[in-house]
């Protein structure tokens, strides 16, 4: 399997980004730049298919960095489990289930990223399927280059939602301000689900706006 | 980024030998009171140990061997607690009986009484549990102390002297001997051994801010000091509802950092938030720590930031004039700024309960932002009178946008800071709050006026000079003059008027010009004609020199538009006064 043809760029763009880092996910803090997890959830969002698994290779920031607060109500509580509606699904409980947002408000802050754009660069593996691996090239070009997507993709957050297009050709020159080598720190790559959903980290580091990720499984990338 | 930062901080202070800071195992306690004993172990006497050169006796900080968070499970610290762990000591008004005590309030009083027995009972086992350990004789009469100590053996002198004591807790020293228990080195060795190995047994993983595989926290220490947070302290990385939570983990394991990178991010923080560390700034609901790369300017460099930002801060006139002068001089471009290369790091902290938010984090050199906070003090100069500050501190500026503190936008603060220090465009909202205030107060002071001149200047460009100038192109601006000079006219005529025309025709002028001008300068005429002659000759003069430049009274006048008419208002009163103190000299 050639994995260059298998390469697709696309340039996402939003007002406001949220890539949530995990010590701060009550009051949230964003990292500076989008994270691996939350590429791939923009990629899955236009075009997933069970054959293919989807490798981000190359962030590029094209906007400087700019960050803004906000404050919002949210729900403290979750929703029932699987375990707890069994017992409804069989009937043996009938009272009312419900969450109710007065009870249970919950305001939280949180520092989010302003007028983001990013070129997602990455490709996808064929997994299982007898398909050429072509075909999914193509229908994930037909349906960026048309605005189609299974659900609207978004910049970390549910509520911030990403423009997208189709992207072909050398990425645009960052802005100035991303010139120069920058340390981001330790950054999520993305949740191994196949062990126990351990977070997997990496060093992050953003040579004139652009971030190169390693693979998931590489030495780089620690759990 | 935010918490390897503080980490790397605390790494630094901790390598350097003039400053110390407390180690793995240790925190800063509030003490008041010493336990002497006697080598045998009996009792000898409680001593207030309390730092009396204040006006009020303050709790000394001591670093003492840390044992954790206790909330409310009985949990005795190692050589020092409060008077209940270390004396079984019953407070007063437990003991009391109230007169209607209800059989339930009985119960509960009895309840805590109870509980004290409880506590003392656990620090004495606590205690004895190290006495195989620690064979040292100092330690062994402690060992005797817990032994025999009987919790009712108090004298009625020292039930009132803990009674007296107030807040601070107690540590023990045995007589004779200068050092406290917890000093000795084999004792606070062992402190520091013992707790490495505790944390072996509990959770294993990546640590994100060191990098490394360690014992991971379940849950951290609270950062104290946050204006507005609870007084216990609040803390950064905390998981209290399952909406937090995710992927099935507990607690702070959502969060993976080791035991000791959150011993060391809330000890640096902790530190930097004391009272008088001198990096610490509040603005609005917003506190602020600051900190520059260890150099050997670090602090000078936090000093010249702190002091563009809050000068009230410094008590000491003849150190705060040569940060002034020191600052000026940068604004001007006459002085480079400290520290080119040295990393400087501002962390904007506000409270939400028992949670702390963080509001802003930039980092970036020294140099940039003193250049930075120095152009923003530059933007600010107008025009004063003798009373008024060269240098406006940031509370300051907030203060004018709201009639008490309470009242200030929540975020305002933090955009304001934020966009100081990265030479951004000012709050949109910041310019029309003040001018809401100027209509409600009908007045401008030096302050106001400063800072719609600097939103001015920043967000639209408009250069305006520091005093009058007549030559401006905006008809807003004369605008303002004219009615400074109708109002001035007024004034001269009808001295002593309760109010004159700036208290009725102020927001109506500065919005509408169209409605109101025309009247004014139909009343005007009356009380030129009041004046006496060389004063008549002045003030028409003024007002033709005025009128001339403006061709019609605009319908009405945007935001912007309503700032410059104030400076010009603000600029021809100041010029009022600054010709009449040339004539007095």
């Amino acid at each position: 399997m050639d994995i260059e043809k298998n390469r697709v760029s696309l340039r996402i763009w939003g007002e406001f980004a949220c890539f949530t880092r995990p010590e701060m996910k009550v009051e949230r803090v964003s990292y500076d730049v989008m994270t691996p997890s939350a590429a791939r959830g923009v990629l899955e969002a236009i075009y997933w298919k069970p054959e293919i698994r989807w490798v981000v290779r190359k962030i590029h920031v094209l906007q400087p960095i700019r960050f803004t607060n906000i404050r919002r109500n949210e729900l403290g509580g979750v929703g029932p489990s699987d375990r707890t509606l069994k017992s409804y699904l069989g009937g043996e409980k009938t009272n009312v289930l419900a969450q109710v947002i007065e009870d249970d408000r919950q305001q939280r802050a949180a520092t989010i990223l302003q007028n983001v754009e990013y070129i997602i660069e990455a490709h996808y593996e064929v997994i299982k399927g007898n398909d050429p691996p072509q075909k999914h090239y193509e229908m994930f070009k037909r349906r960026a280059s048309k605005g189609q997507c299974f659900q609207r993709p978004y910049l970390g957050c549910r509520e911030f939602v990403a423009d997208f297009e189709w992207y072909e050709g050398d990425p645009p020159a960052a802005d100035i301000s991303l010139a120069g080598e920058r340390d981001l720190g330790f950054m999520l790559h993305d949740i191994d689900f196949q062990n126990g959903m351990t977070p997997r980290f990496f060093r992050a580091t953003m040579k004139g706006g652009v971030i190169e990720v390693p693979q998931l499984y590489s030495s780089e990338v620690k759990a | 980024m935010i918490l390897q930062k503080l980490c790397e901080y605390y790494d630094r202070i901790a390598a350097d030998p003039e400053q110390s800071i407390a180690a793995v195992g240790f925190a800063p306690q509030k003490i008041g009171f010493e336990v002497v004993i006697e080598s045998d172990g009996s009792l000898h006497a409680l001593q207030d140990i309390r730092d009396t050169s204040g006006r009020k006796p303050a709790n000394r900080i001591i670093e003492l061997p840390y044992g954790g968070k206790r909330a409310n499970a009985i949990a005795p610290m190692f050589l020092w607690d409060k008077a209940e762990y270390l004396l079984g000591w019953v407070p007063p008004e437990l003991k009391v009986e109230p007169d209607s005590e209800s059989e339930k309030d009985k119960e509960k009083r009895q309840k805590k009484i109870d509980r004290v027995g409880l506590c003392f009972r656990a620090a004495q086992e606590f205690h004895i549990g190290f006495a195989e350990e620690l064979l040292m004789p100092e330690y062994q009469s402690l060992v005797a102390f817990w032994k025999n100590w009987k919790p009712d053996s108090l004298t009625e002198e020292q039930l009132q002297f803990l009674a007296d004591i107030g807040t601070g807790f107690g540590v023990f020293r045995i007589r004779k001997s200068t050092n406290f228990l917890h000093d000795i080195p084999a004792v606070q060795e062992f402190w520091a051994q013992s707790q490495t190995v505790a944390e072996d047994s509990d959770t294993d993983g990546f640590c994100l801010v060191s990098g490394s595989n360690t014992t991971l926290a379940r849950l951290h220490p609270v950062v104290k000091g946050i204006a507005g947070a609870q007084s216990a302290g609040a803390s950064i990385v905390s998981f209290n509802d399952d909406a937090f939570t995710s992927y099935g983990k507990e607690q702070s394991f959502n969060a993976p950092i080791g035991e000791s990178s959150a011993f060391k991010y809330a000890t640096v923080l902790n530190r930097m938030l004391e009272r008088d560390s001198g990096r610490r700034l509040r603005i609005g609901d917003t506190t602020c720590v600051f900190w520059a790369d260890q150099s050997t300017e670090a602090e000078e460099i936090e000093d010249i930031f702190a002091f563009g930002l809050d000068n009230d801060q410094f008590e000491d006139e003849t150190r705060a004039n040569e940060i002034g002068a020191m600052l000026s001089r940068i604004a001007q471009g006459e002085a480079e700024p400290p520290g080119a290369g040295t990393g400087f790091y501002v962390l904007g902290l506000s409270p939400n309960a028992a949670r702390l938010s963080i509001r802003f984090w930039i980092s970036g050199t020294a140099g940039e932002l003193i250049e930075r906070v120095a152009q923003h003090q530059a933007r600010l100069e107008i025009a004063k009178g003798p009373k008024d500050k060269t240098f406006l501190p940031l509370w300051l500026i907030l203060a004018q946008t709201a009639r008490e503190s309470k009242e200030i936008q929540p975020l305002l603060g933090g955009a304001l800071l934020r966009s100081v220090l990265t030479g951004g465009r000012y709050p949109e909202s910041l310019l029309s709050a003040i001018i809401r205030r100027i209509r409600a107060e009908r007045e401008i002071r030096h302050p106001k006026a400063a800072i719609i001149k600097a939103i001015l200047n920043h967000n639209h460009q408009k250069e305006i000079s520091v005093m009058l100038d007549i030559e401006r192109a905006e008809p807003s601006y004369h605008l303002g003059r004219l009615f400074a000079s109708l109002e001035r006219a007024q004034e001269d005529a009808l001295p002593g008027l309760n109010a004159t025309i700036k208290d009725r025709y102020f927001g109506a002028a500065s919005s509408t010009p169209s409605s109101v001008f025309p009247r004014l300068i139909r009343m005007s005429q009356h009380h030129v004609g009041k004046l006496e002659a060389g004063k008549k000759v002045v003030a028409e003069k003024r007002l033709q020199e005025i009128m001339g430049r403006l061709d019609a009274f605009p319908p009405h006048l945007g935001l912007a538009d309503q700032g410059l008419f104030a400076i010009g208002y603000y600029h021809q009163r100041q010029d009022f006064f600054t010709k009449k103190s040339k004539k007095e000299d």
